[in-house]
């Protein structure tokens, strides 16, 4: 049978962990594929990047070739002397500069390079002659040094060349579009990465662990076949097993992948507690029925199919524990599944909000990186304007300047002289110079007149068209070294601009995809408006009045929320303005939980199904005896309810004695609670367990850590009920333990012990009750110091008021969790006697023996005794007369007891002759005792005193009674005359004699 | 009770009767029909075609596939792969150190000579590489250029014989040497490897390099393009010893390999 169920067990697992792991896969691909499509429009948007880093580096590049040949052109520099190179190559800021004839020949340098120019390879540089234009940059790698070149025709047959380290443009390229820069922080899942495989040479592009970057993917366990575009499933990654996505790139496998401990981390337990209550109620049903099939006869049993029969006693009983059973399967299953999903879906939302959050830091960081760099070249840029402008002054015309604008790719180029008066300029603004107002933008460069070498204002948008301006200005010195006048340029930072449009929280939040059709949003915390939503009919609009609560609008929010007529869970995060949100609609969360629970439910059905068949359908068979009536032992029997039915019930003494009820004297209810019982501390303290070794056991994005790191917001939701239950766990396990220890101790030490060990057992227990309590209101949202606060006030109206009402509450409770007496139990209250037929809240109600009821109040309940037990007592005391010998009484007794025994019943055992009570004043008095049931007992004793007396009659015993003797009445004589006077005579003289002798009590009195 | 017992046996016994039967169905597709091991000679420096990765030891590629297949339904039970060059791997095939190779190997009159070849099983470009910045487009670019090919590989003479066609060059050999072959209006260039041919593409010591579009593939990058003008469509085939029995089992397998699809699927998993 157990084998049955094992294996009914190991069937409903595996369903279970296929299901669950094929619903976590399906999700985690619709996860990941949106991840994809989020990883693809990073990789294009790093490709663009990549062309705008490099475009706008060549520009830089080019234009200072282009100043270069233009310093040629226009002798700045004169002659390609290697002096004037060498100034060349300072000022540009460049590694090295040369002067190249058509056919590569080096006319000049600044330095030895390993360019052999009249290679075709080069051939690009001469196309500058061709063309006119800078050439583009390229790079060539010679002996690992790689090298970046441009050139600019100085005339028809020559160019200036410049040549330089790309270390800076891989540096600027790292940042943005190498796959490390652009999927080190995208995360897939909850620790989930991505990463890259070359589609040349199976190589690894990227990898979080940069050991494994640049080896062969192949080797490493990934099967080529598998690394197609659009393809989903399990790849083995160096002893890893990940599920992924993979993604063509231009010439690389991108791959989202998934750890299988991911999706599986919160299956196990989730499976392992479906499984452990299957286990628990299959169990019970099983020991049930095979306890029942023990102690039930055969006889209602129905054939039905030929020689099987179906017993319907059992049926019903194992029926109704099997649907019990089975809600219950159905009721955690369900539960399990609920907070599967919800503390999954907590995890993955508060990780999107902190991507958010990162990808806020990263553009921040972004920013301040761009301006550096922008700055260092537009005042390269400016220095190459001041260089030409000192060097040669009558360039200082229009003309020149726009030329040198275009070349610099700046949009002005302003010469002032000592003064702070424009002497010239490339704009159409003449007459302009440096103002003398503090306020004014242009007072900053007047520094500049005072020995301040150069300066980078700050970009500020244009007062006129509000579009962003910058301007930097380099000092020109006169031969003695003083400055005499200043060179400034003007920039638009196009750049900072994109930059500043990116870092738009519609920008950031935009790029964000949820899976499972959520959504990202922001509130701002000022004015509590939507300033982004992907619906844009929300935008603008007030979040409370869409539906979202104050106390939503919180940092590290967790739930449930409204927003317009959707239900959203959701995680928030704050930021310095705004509160950013991750959320999925409910609907996709509980998606997974009904199928799962109804497959669990229905094989369980099946199993139940199948076992309650094995269980009450038997093959006809000798009937066999195991099970011999009146076994019931002593401390176990039967009462009747208030309906009349009976049932066992424990007798009042031995509840709180410390024996315990032989396991064979229990029935089969009792005993499938003991088993219930057992299995609940067994999962007690299992969580128990977990609870203390949560961080060996269980993966850190675990369901459950997530429930005990206490991440969630207090409320009536599920994560707090399911942390109350672990706290109950707990607690009880701890009270468990030392009320176990007590009942130890208290074996071990004496009476006193015993007394103190049970108060402190119930102490405990209190103590545990009141901790828990408290503990799981505070889980639930309830301000639990504020509850105690008004508990004195509570307590206030409580003593004015409904004091009686409250005390009887309490009472009436007390009743029940001390276990005074139960229903059924025949009691005296008072000197009230009777059985009791019910615990109310407020009164317990009595029946005597007359079916009066009698309510009595719970407060009013004191000074019970508890007459439940298994027999009551019936006696007889019987006085004999003191002449009638003893022995022959008690040999007649001997004789008789079997048939007083024979004449009642309902004497359960006995008649015991328990000796002399009394040697009484009119008689010897003994005892005859019968055992037999409390509700007999009065009864008892009648019959009792009946059959004695008849006995003592046929045995010519007396029983002695008070007699009364009658006589007959005396004739009194009248008194003579002589006989009067002779008295009065007497009385006389005896008075006389005693006249002296007072009395003493005579004196006295007086 | 017993009677439970029994049937909770017997239930146990229908399942385990099931498992056995299920894994005796498991065992019938691996039983032994074949045995002895077959010597393919494969390339080891193709990656996608026939690569060893030397810390494995693991070869791998469509070659190492195909050849693997082709081993297992001829009913070897074991494949021994043999690293050729394009310089040795007519000797290895003559000197019986291979069975048959599978490396890229054309199929050729002058081989089909020498040897035994099953039908195409991969078709293959011949085309020519240039760095961008050298501006070339086409062909004609190449004039008195330096073109670069792997030594032993058929690229030279293919390249030769287009020129010729092209009347770029007259096809005449000026000078000859290990190292460059001089025609009167091209220098073509041996490299070792094609590590190093790439690198001297790189380094600009040669103007261009023709090499096999498979290959191509693996040292190609942006700032590289192929000329418009392909040298050559090349067809790869097993080769064997002439006329021998193993020539014929090839040709089959290879043959039904084509048909069922089986080289197209591989063909598509290391595209």
């Amino acid at each position: 049978m157990f084998a049955v169920e094992l294996i009914f067990l190991a069937l409903l697992g595996g369903l279970l962990i296929t299901m669950q792991t094929s619903l976590s896969v399906d999700d985690q691909k619709g996860n990941t594929k949106i991840k994809l499509e989020q990883v693809g429009e990073i990789v294009e948007q790093g490709e663009r990047s990549k062309e705008q880093t490099t475009a706008s580096f060549d520009k830089v590049y080019k234009g200072k070739a282009d100043s270069l040949s233009f310093m040629f052109r226009n002798d700045v520099l004169s002659g390609y002397t290697a002096a004037n190179m060498q100034e060349a190559k300072r000022l540009l800021e460049v590694d090295n500069v040369a002067v190249v004839d058509k056919e590569g020949n080096i006319v000049a340098k600044a330095e030895d390079t390993r360019a052999d120019f009249t290679l075709s390879r080069y051939n690009q540089l001469r196309e500058s002659i061709r063309t006119g234009n800078a050439s583009d940059g390229f790079d060539v790698s010679i002996d690992g040094e790689t090298s970046r070149y441009y050139a600019s025709a100085i005339d028809d047959s020559t160019m200036a060349v410049l040549e330089q380290n790309t270390e800076e443009l891989e540096h600027l390229l790292d940042r943005t579009s190498t796959w490390k820069s652009m999927l080190s922080h995208v995360t897939v899942g909850l620790d989930g990465y991505a990463f890259v495989i070359s589609a040349k040479d199976y190589t690894f592009l990227y990898y979080p662990e940069e050991e494994l970057v640049g080896t062969d993917a192949l080797s490493a366990g990934i099967p080529a076949e598998e690394l197609e575009d659009g393809n989903y499933g399990w790849l083995d990654v160096d002893g890893r097993r990940l599920y992924c996505g993979v993604k063509m790139a231009g010439d690389a496998y991108v791959v989202c992948a998934v750890s299988e401990e991911e999706i599986t981390a919160s299956r196990n337990s989730t499976v392992a507690i479906i499984l452990f209550v299957v286990f628990t109620v299959f169990t019970l049903v099983i020991t049930y029925g095979l306890l029942l099939r023990q102690k039930e006869d055969e006889e209602d049993d129905k054939p039905v199919f030929g020689k099987f029969r179906y017993s319907r006693s059992i049926g019903s009983k194992i029926g109704a524990v099997s649907v019990l059973g089975l809600v219950c399967i159905l009721l955690v299953s369900f539960y399990m599944q609920t907070l599967f999903s919800l503390s999954r879906q907590s995890m993955s939302n508060s990780q999107r909000v902190q991507e958010i959050e990162k990808e806020i830091k990263k553009l921040q960081d972004e920013k301040e990186e761009m301006t550096e760099l922008y700055d260092a070249r537009y005042l390269n840029k400016a220095r190459i304007a001041a260089y030409i402008t000192e060097k040669k002054p009558e360039l200082s015309d229009k003309e020149k300047l726009v030329e040198l604008a275009g070349i610099l790719d700046v949009d002005s180029i302003n010469v002032f002289d000592e003064n702070g008066e424009q002497i010239a300029t490339s704009t159409p603004f003449i007459k302009f110079s440096l103002s003398q107002d503090l306020e004014s933008q242009s007072y900053e460069f007047n520094k500049l007149l005072l020995g301040m070498e150069y300066l980078i204002q700050e970009a500020q948008p244009d007062d006129v068209s509000g579009k962003y301006y910058q301007y930097i200005g380099v000092a020109r010195y006169d031969a003695q070294g003083y400055a005499n006048g200043l060179t400034q340029i003007g920039v638009t930072p196009e750049k900072l601009e994109d930059l500043l449009a990116d870092m738009k929280i519609e920008t950031i939040l935009s790029g964000f995809k949820v899976g499972k059709g959520g959504i990202v949003f922001a509130i701002d915390k000022e004015g509590h408006k939507f300033v982004y939503h992907p619906n844009e009919r929300f935008i603008g609009r007030n979040a409370k009045r869409a539906g979202i609560t104050e106390i939503q609008l919180v940092d590290d929010h967790v739930g449930y929320m409204t927003i317009g007529n959707d239900k959203y869970y959701a995680s928030s995060i704050e930021t310095s303005d705004y509160y950013i949100y991750s959320a999925v609609p409910e609907r996709a969360i509980k998606g997974s939980r009904a199928p799962i629970t109804a497959a669990t439910g229905i094989a369980s059905f099946a199993e139940l199904l199948a076992i309650f068949l094995l269980l009450t359908v038997t093959y006809k068979t000798e009937k066999s005896k195991a099970w011999e009536e009146g076994e019931i032992g002593a401390a176990s029997f039967d009462i009747s309810m208030p309906d009349g039915r009976k049932k066992k019930t424990q007798s009042a003494a031995s509840r709180w004695s410390n024996e315990v009820i032989h396991w064979s004297d229990k029935t089969a209810e009792q005993q499938l609670f003991v088993m219930l019982k057992g299995f609940l501390a067994l999962l007690a303290i299992a969580l128990c367990v977990a609870v203390a070794m949560k961080d060996t056991l269980f993966a850190y994005n675990s369901s459950f850590l997530y429930i005990l790191s206490g991440k969630w917001t207090r409320g009536v939701n599920i994560f707090a009920f399911t942390g109350s239950v672990l706290i109950i766990c707990i607690a009880s396990v701890i009270t468990m333990i030392v009320q176990k220890t007590l009942t130890v101790l208290s074996r071990t030490f004496g009476a006193k012990g015993e007394t103190i060990c049970r108060m402190l057992h119930s102490f405990v227990k209190y103590f545990s009750c009141i901790i828990v309590l408290y503990y799981c209101l505070s889980l639930f949202g309830v301000d639990t110091k504020t509850l105690l606060a008004s508990a004195g006030i509570l307590t206030l109206v409580v003593g004015l008021g409904a004091q009686t009402l409250v005390s009887d509450i309490l009472a009436g409770l007390f009743i029940i969790f001390e276990g005074e007496f139960q229903v059924g139990d025949i009691v005296t209250i008072g000197d009230y006697r009777g059985t009791v037929i019910e615990i109310g809240i407020r009164t317990t109600k009595i029946r005597d023996g007359s079916k009066n009821v009698k309510i009595i109040s719970n407060s009013e309940v004191c000074g019970v005794v508890n007459m439940t037990r298994d027999y009551s007592y019936s006696w007889a005391d019987i006085g004999i007369e003191y002449g009638e010998s003893l022995e022959r009484v008690e040999a007649v007794l001997e004789k008789e007891f079997p048939n007083i025994k024979k004449h009642l019943p309902n004497i359960i055992d006995g008649p015991f002759y328990k000796g002399v009570v009394s040697l009484g004043d009119n008689s010897v008095n003994i005892r005859i005792m019968v055992l037999c049931d409390e509700s007999d007992r009065i009864q008892m004793e009648r019959d009792l005193n009946r059959e004695i007396k008849l006995i003592f009659d046929k045995h010519d015993i007396n029983i002695p009674f008070p007699q009364i003797v009658l006589n007959q009445p005396i004739e009194f004589k009248q008194a003579t005359e002589w006989e009067k006077y002779r008295a009065e005579e007497f009385r006389k003289t005896q008075n006389a004699l005693a006249g002296n002798l007072i009395e003493d009590d005579e004196e006295e009195l007086r | 009770m017993k009677r439970l017992w029994e049937s909770g046996r017997l239930f146990i016994s229908v399942l385990s009767a099931m498992l056995i039967f299920s894994i005796s169905l498991a065992g019938c597709g691996k039983s032994a029909n074949g045995s002895g091991t077959l010597k393919v000679g494969v390339r080891s420096d193709i990656i996608n075609l026939g690569y060893l990765n030397e810390d494995t030891g693991r070869y791998y590629g469509l070659e190492i596939d195909i050849a693997g297949e082709m081993a297992k339904r001829m009913g070897y039970s074991d494949v021994e792969f043999i690293e050729v060059t394009p310089d040795n791997r007519k000797q290895t095939l003559l000197d019986g150190k291979a069975d048959c190779l599978v490396a890229a190997y054309t199929i050729s009159d002058t081989r089909l000579e020498n040897f035994d070849f099953s039908p195409a099983y991969y078709t293959d470009t011949m085309r020519v590489m240039v760095e961008r910045s050298t501006m070339f487009t086409t062909l004609a670019h190449l004039k008195d250029k330096n073109i670069g090919v792997l030594s032993g590989s058929s690229a030279g003479p293919l390249l030769v014989q287009k020129m010729t066609e092209l009347g770029m060059i007259d096809g005449q050999v000026i000078s000859e040497n290990d190292r460059e072959i001089l025609f009167d209006n091209v220098k073509i260039t041996r490299a070792p490897s094609y590590e190093q041919l790439s690198v001297m593409l790189e380094e600009g010591a040669i103007d261009a390099a023709c090499l096999d579009g498979s290959i191509a593939s693996t040292y190609m990058d942006e700032s590289r393009t192929f000329l418009d003008t392909a040298i050559s469509e090349q067809e790869y085939g097993v080769a064997s010893q002439k006329g021998s029995e193993l020539s014929k089992e090839i040709a089959g397998t290879i043959q039904e390999m084509l048909d069922d699809g089986t080289i197209k699927e591989l063909i598509d998993k290391w595209d």
